[in-house]
């Protein structure tokens, strides 16, 4: 029979486990035509929880971008920065299911030359279901494992519905993504390990600016994650992301040159205000050099988060 | 109002129109691309009876641009009142530009398209398609790497 870990100690690790989970960082999202469908849910209930709700907003200016080889050119003279909200909620449907839900908002700035345009909008929505195979602790020897499913709806504003010439406006990819995802995690206090691996499918969509139907190629993620409880109530973690698209296709011819890769690295902090409340922080950075990335936009993105978890 | 632009389906290749060589010969008193530009005709020799050569007033830039069209036929002859449609794409991101560019007439086979509006810096492809009241056909992509 496994041996429980001992509770005040597991209640404090998991719940930073859960707040890490939480901020593990996205694919750098440059313009929204360059966003990528994550495959990963909002992190997950606490074992007392039946519901949480959160808060998080980042700020993500680009410094460049990666063409198709893979070449890092800085910008110069073009300006590009995101600001992202987002208010995401969680409910446990059984002991080991949950639902969750995410609405962002987005807010974008852009300009070059003598144009400049500030603009804000409703991103893409998304919605899923999560189920813990092996929950944390449950077995000794072995890691928890938890399994996602989710679905992200077109609500944003595509680039062919913008309005603006640098197109401040557009919040999404005008693409419905079903994803899947699976999350391993390992503790051995103080430390913890992490891996959440996820894979997307675009479906195709109309685009009268390209005269076609466009399908966005599917997209592999993967997050690690390794961090300490440094004490009861704060946790820091160093975070690696990595994530490959495949090409697009065009009324399913492929289009060269349009597959993306980007790669990057964090750090997050976590600190348990309270037995409900939680403070996340986070800061994600792609990383600047030839060959590190393709077809993205590279982004230096800051996050904090603030989470409630509750039983009504 | 701007028609349906045509797919681009793979990249336009990059082989040069042996017409055009002879075109570019007649340099045009413009501001050429100061960036990698690349043109090519999208169908090989025969396929269009008109030719169209393409350049932008000032070096291409995030932002705004014009683009200065030149129509004619295989004899070389300026073929005014076309019909021609200007669409920026960028395959490589999956979407086109946020601006549809309007054409004006110029008289003697000359035109000008703005805003040509690339709202990033990358590879983009200007794809031009012309069509004259005899219903010959021309067609152009015009590579650009926008700084």
């Amino acid at each position: 029979m496994t041996r429980p870990l001992p509770k005040p100690r597991a209640a404090a690790l998991v719940a930073a486990l859960a707040a890490v989970a939480l901020l593990a960082p996205r694919p750098a999202r440059g313009a929204a035509c360059c966003m990528s469908a994550t495959a990963f849910g909002t992190g997950r209930l606490l074992n007392w929880e039946a519901f949480a709700l959160g808060l998080r907003t980042s700020a993500s200016p680009a410094l460049g971008a990666w063409d198709a080889s893979g070449r890092w050119r800085p910008y110069r003279g073009y300006a590009d920065v995101e600001w992202r909200s987002e208010l995401w909620g969680m409910a446990a449907l059984t002991p080991r299911a949950s639902a969750f839900a995410r609405l962002p908002w987005m807010l974008n700035h852009r300009s070059a030359g003598p144009l400049g345009d500030t603009r804000s909008g409703l991103a893409d929505a998304s919605f899923g279901l999560r189920w813990e195979l092996l929950g944390v602790g449950e077995y000794l020897e072995l890691p928890a494992l938890a399994l996602t499913a989710s679905l992200t709806a077109p609500t944003g504003r595509a680039t062919h519905e913008a309005r603006t010439p640098l197109g401040a406006d557009v919040t999404g990819r005008g693409a419905w993504v079903a994803s899947l995802g699976a999350s391993l995690e390992r503790t051995h206090l103080p430390w913890y390990v992490r891996l959440d691996l996820g894979v997307a499918f675009p479906f195709p969509v109309a685009l009268p600016d390209l005269g076609g139907d466009l399908r966005y190629g599917p997209e592999l993620t993967a997050v690690a994650a390794a961090g300490a409880e440094l004490t009861r109530a704060l946790v820091l973690s160093l975070i690696a992301r990595a994530a490959w698209q495949a090409s697009n296709t065009l009324d399913g011819a492929t289009v060269d040159g349009s597959h993306r890769t980007d790669v990057g690295l964090g750090l997050a902090a976590s600190w348990r205000l309270s037995p409900h409340w939680t403070a996340q922080a986070t800061v994600d950075s792609g990383l600047f050099l030839d060959g590190l990335g393709a077809n993205v936009p590279g982004r230096v993105t800051t996050t904090l988060g603030l989470r409630y978890g509750f039983i009504p | 109002m701007r028609s349906r632009p045509v797919p681009l389906g793979r990249a336009a290749a990059k082989t040069v129109h042996p017409l055009r060589r002879r075109a570019v010969a007649l340099v045009l008193p413009l501001a050429l691309c100061l960036v990698a530009c690349d043109a090519s005709p999208s169908d090989g020799p025969g396929a269009h009876a008109l030719l169209i050569e393409a350049s932008f007033e000032a070096a291409p830039a995030v932002g705004r641009n014009t683009l200065a069209l030149t129509v004619t036929d295989l004899d070389a002859t300026p073929v005014s009142g076309a019909s021609i449609v200007v669409s920026p794409q960028m395959p490589s991101h999956g979407h086109g530009s946020t601006e549809s560019p309007t054409v004006t007439d110029l008289g003697g086979g000359a035109y000008r398209a703005h805003p040509v509006t690339f709202q990033m810096p990358g590879p983009w492809v200007v794809q031009i398609r012309a069509t004259d009241a005899e219903g010959r056909t021309g067609a152009y992509d015009l590579h650009v790497e926008v700084p």
